[in-house]
């Protein structure tokens, strides 16, 4: 046992040192920090974190902690997985899997250690945004500073959370088939219906209870609960929303504990040890058979005939990518490459032009552009990585012109791809509703830049596909918010949204670029 | 130490990586010969408990190892072919992580073995700054970690520069006194120092097994040497499997693996040890 418990120890340190060494750990805590700080605004300027009804709700600890907590919980739990979900494969990558797999430790200490490696790691996420939250609340607060209240409302809420990305990572990595994009999309959905079933179902008291609130791992229930029990029906906004100053500030009470609600927080954990134990039984201990065996499951599936269908028809591009010296040549030569790796995306283009001109502009904008959107990023996940992971930037930085333009290269390939998405739509928005065109056009760059960009600066797929599907799903949800229409399919954009996500398209490439020419020594 | 019985492996789209394999295996350096796509990978991680042979048994101290492999892992140590480490882990954290997995807690051990393989001075730099050979010999490292009864290393010398080769070389036949070392490889000249048994596997079979001498005397009367004109030696080598040519004035001295005289004048010569390799290969080929 005691063996046992020094063998996963060593697991879980290693997990811990090596995620939070990487770049991407201190990119990460500073957009936790700088979340923070917008989300608990100064009141002068008119915002705030919480207003019911209009009336802002004061600055107590009660109530910076639990705004903060819901913006936490639904952060953490999309984007949490993405970041921890790579334990398996780097081992499998580094061959250090063989390694592991030839030494005394057993499955199970296995999948136990990286699970807790990964726990930590993201409870020291979860740490760092509840001491950023702390400290906004000493310069915002209008109470004293009750750091027990954050710390069991932060551990209470989003713990569940923790554990949940956390097993859901090791359990989708220990599945053949969602180990790689496909595993990524799909959680996605997941994501989306642990965080909507549980309010859906608040509308129905039968269904609320029981084993039913085991699902709701974010910890919407007895928050909306609270809300519910102090302040009746009235309107709750949380996050950087506008008050009205005229209405004089309510007082949240916080949350009361009860027996009922620690047990309803503690049966969330129901989910990740089912996680755990699938991950157990799905486990392939770096077997070269099974993890082969994986990838052509992966190829049984839906992508894999679509491009073994295709494969004639994208054929015929290949004599198109040859020819001409130019860095324009080369940007079509990446292009057709995307293409010829994956007849999917001709496939995708095709439907999606069909789409285009086949329905009304309304049912354009606010049904098939999402759609186009959520195509374009899976189309666009792996568009930098791909040089990578198949070790064929080296010889990429050989031909003329690509190593230092690398990035540029990159951009524009990705534009191009995007382009031919969003081309249709763009063209009939001109004419009809110019200004969303307009949003259209910059969310296209937005989408290549961040494909490029957080490709680059990461080295992994999933930030770029939890960041855009987060966000899409968030404007979804948020119907009528300008904020949030970052492409023109809610249609209600200003200028200065459009200028922020232009702005926003410009700072990533810029980021992306110094990042790669420190890296590759250009 | 180690004895493999009518081992087999055969995957699910109907490839035999291993076929009906057998072979006992004692102390010493034993040298895994044979071509890319042999078969040596498969076997090394079938005898290291990475993936289970579709049929055969594989005894370790008389105990099968497919169904008791824990017996074995604790007196292994194994370095994968293409090896890779953590980038953000120092050698020293690198190896304190292997160490604790394998049960191992005497830091002195890890010291020791750093400086063993000449890494106690790099010990906390970052092992993705590594060189290649850097990162050899910090595999090999932690294959010692445990103090094994069993060391297995596949392909340990690819990418390394001929320095770093025999530095390794000699690091192994350091270990090999009181092990069983299992060096598989396509490259003879990593074996022919340290092997004190070679096993030649081809097309998932094994071809040959013996100790160096006995190999070599197999060979004997199948290495000729001969002297061709230079306008003759592309038709020469054509015809038969020649392991070295030398262009001199007179002619390229060429020397030829073929079980009877090759051309008019050439005469029988001493084998070495990549001829017996490429003879044993070929006649098993031959008789298929």
């Amino acid at each position: 046992m005691r063996e046992s418990l020094t063998r996963i120890g060593a697991i879980i340190r290693t997990e811990f040192f090596f995620r939070f060494r990487r770049t991407t750990a201190m990119i990460t805590l500073l957009a936790v920090a700088a979340t923070v700080y917008l989300i608990i605004p100064d009141i002068s300027t008119g915002r705030t974190l919480m207003h019911v009804n209009s009336a802002r709700v004061l600055y107590n600890s009660a109530a910076v902690a639990v705004g903060t907590v819901v913006f936490c919980t639904i952060l953490l739990s999309i984007i949490g997985f993405y970041i921890v979900s790579n334990s398996l494969r780097r081992d499998i990558l580094t061959r250090t899997g063989y390694i592991l797999a030839a030494s005394p430790v057993t499955s199970t200490e296995l999948i136990v250690g990286k699970f807790f490696g990964s726990v930590l790691y993201l409870t020291g996420i979860m740490v760092t945004y509840m001491i950023s939250a702390m400290v906004m609340f000493l310069i915002r607060g209008e109470s004293t500073l009750e750091p027990l209240v954050f710390l069991s409302i932060y551990v209470v809420f989003v713990m569940p959370v923790v554990f949940f990305c956390a097993a859901a990572a090791i359990a989708f990595e220990s599945l053949p088939l969602l180990s790689g994009r496909i595993g990524d999309v799909v959680f996605f959905f997941v994501w989306a219906a642990t965080f909507s079933i549980p309010v859906a179902l608040a509308d129905h008291a039968s269904l609320s209870s029981g084993i039913f609130k085991s699902l709701d791992v974010v910890g919407m229930l007895p928050i909306i609960g609270k809300f519910q029990e102090q302040f009746h029906d009235a309107a709750v906004s949380i996050g950087f929303t506008e008050f009205d100053p005229a209405l004089k500030p309510v007082l949240f009470n916080g949350i009361s504990w009860t027996w009922n609600l620690l047990f309803q927080r503690c049966s969330t954990l129901l989910l990740p040890v089912l996680l755990l134990i699938l991950a157990r039984i799905w486990f392939h201990r770096f077997d070269p058979v099974r993890v082969k065996s994986s990838a052509r499951n992966e190829k049984r599936n839906i992508f894999e005939k679509l491009r073994r269908l295709g494969k004639p028809v994208t054929r015929m591009f290949q004599k198109y990518t040859i020819g001409g010296n130019s860095f324009i040549s080369s940007i079509r030569a990446d292009v057709l490459m995307t293409v010829m790796l994956s007849p999917f995306v001709l496939v995708a283009m095709v439907v999606c032009i069909i789409f285009s001109l086949s329905v009304d502009i309304v049912t354009l904008r606010s049904s098939i552009l999402p759609a186009i959107i959520v195509v374009v990023v899976i189309v666009l996940s792996d568009f930098t990585t791909r040089d990578d992971s198949s070790g064929m930037q080296s010889l990429l930085f050989t031909a003329p012109r690509i190593k230092s333009r690398y990035v540029v290269w990159k951009f524009f390939s990705a534009l191009m791809v995007t382009v031919c998405f969003t081309l249709i739509p763009i063209m009939r928005f001109v004419f009809e509703l110019p200004r969303i065109a307009v949003s259209l056009c910059i969310g296209s760059v937005l989408l290549a830049a961040g494909a490029v960009g957080f490709g680059v600066l990461t080295g992994s797929r999933k930030l770029f596909v939890a960041i855009f599907l987060m966000l899409l799903y968030i404007a979804m949800n948020a119907k009528n918010v300008p904020l949030f229409d970052f492409a023109g399919f809610l249609g209600v954009a200003t200028t200065g949204v459009q200028f922020m996500y232009g702005a926003m398209a410009i700072g990533i490439m810029v980021a992306a670029y110094f990042r790669h020419h420190i890296r590759a020594n250009v | 130490m180690i004895e493999l019985q009518h081992v087999t492996k055969r995957f699910k789209n109907g490839v035999v990586a291993v076929s009906d394999f057998s072979l006992t295996m004692q102390r010493g350096v034993l040298g895994l010969l044979g071509p890319n796509g042999a078969g040596k990978t498969t076997l090394m991680q079938m005898i290291a408990t990475i993936t289970k042979p579709t049929s055969g048994t594989i005894l370790f101290r008389g105990e099968d190892i497919t169904h008791h492999p824990d017996n074995l892992r604790r007196r292994l140590g194994y370095l994968p072919q293409d090896f890779g480490v953590y980038e953000n882990l120092t050698a020293l954290e690198f190896l304190s992580y292997i160490a604790a997995l394998k049960g191992v807690s005497d830091r002195r051990k890890i010291l020791e073995l750093l400086e063993l393989v000449n890494l106690h001075t790099d010990m906390h730099r970052l092992a993705g700054t590594f060189s290649g050979g850097m990162r050899q010999r910090l595999g090999i490292a932690q294959a010692l970690v445990n103090d094994p009864d069993l060391v297995i290393v596949d392909e340990p010398t690819a990418g390394l520069d001929p320095e770093e080769r025999v530095r390794f070389r000699n690091i192994l036949s350091d270990i090999g006194a009181g092990k069983l070392v299992i060096l598989s490889t396509h490259i003879v000249s990593d074996i022919e120092a340290v092997a004190t048994h070679i096993a030649v596997m081809n097309h998932g079979q094994l071809v040959a097994s013996a100790v160096p001498e006995q190999f070599l005397q197999m060979t004997q009367g199948n290495v000729w040497e001969a002297v061709v004109p230079s306008e003759q030696f592309d038709a020469v080598r054509a015809q038969f499997k020649t392991s070295r040519a030398i262009r001199k004035p007179d002619g390229v001295h060429v020397r030829i693996v073929h079980h009877e005289k090759p051309v008019e004048g050439a005469l029988a010569v001493e084998p070495d040890l990549e001829e017996a390799f490429i003879f044993s290969v070929r006649s098993k080929r031959t008789d298929a």
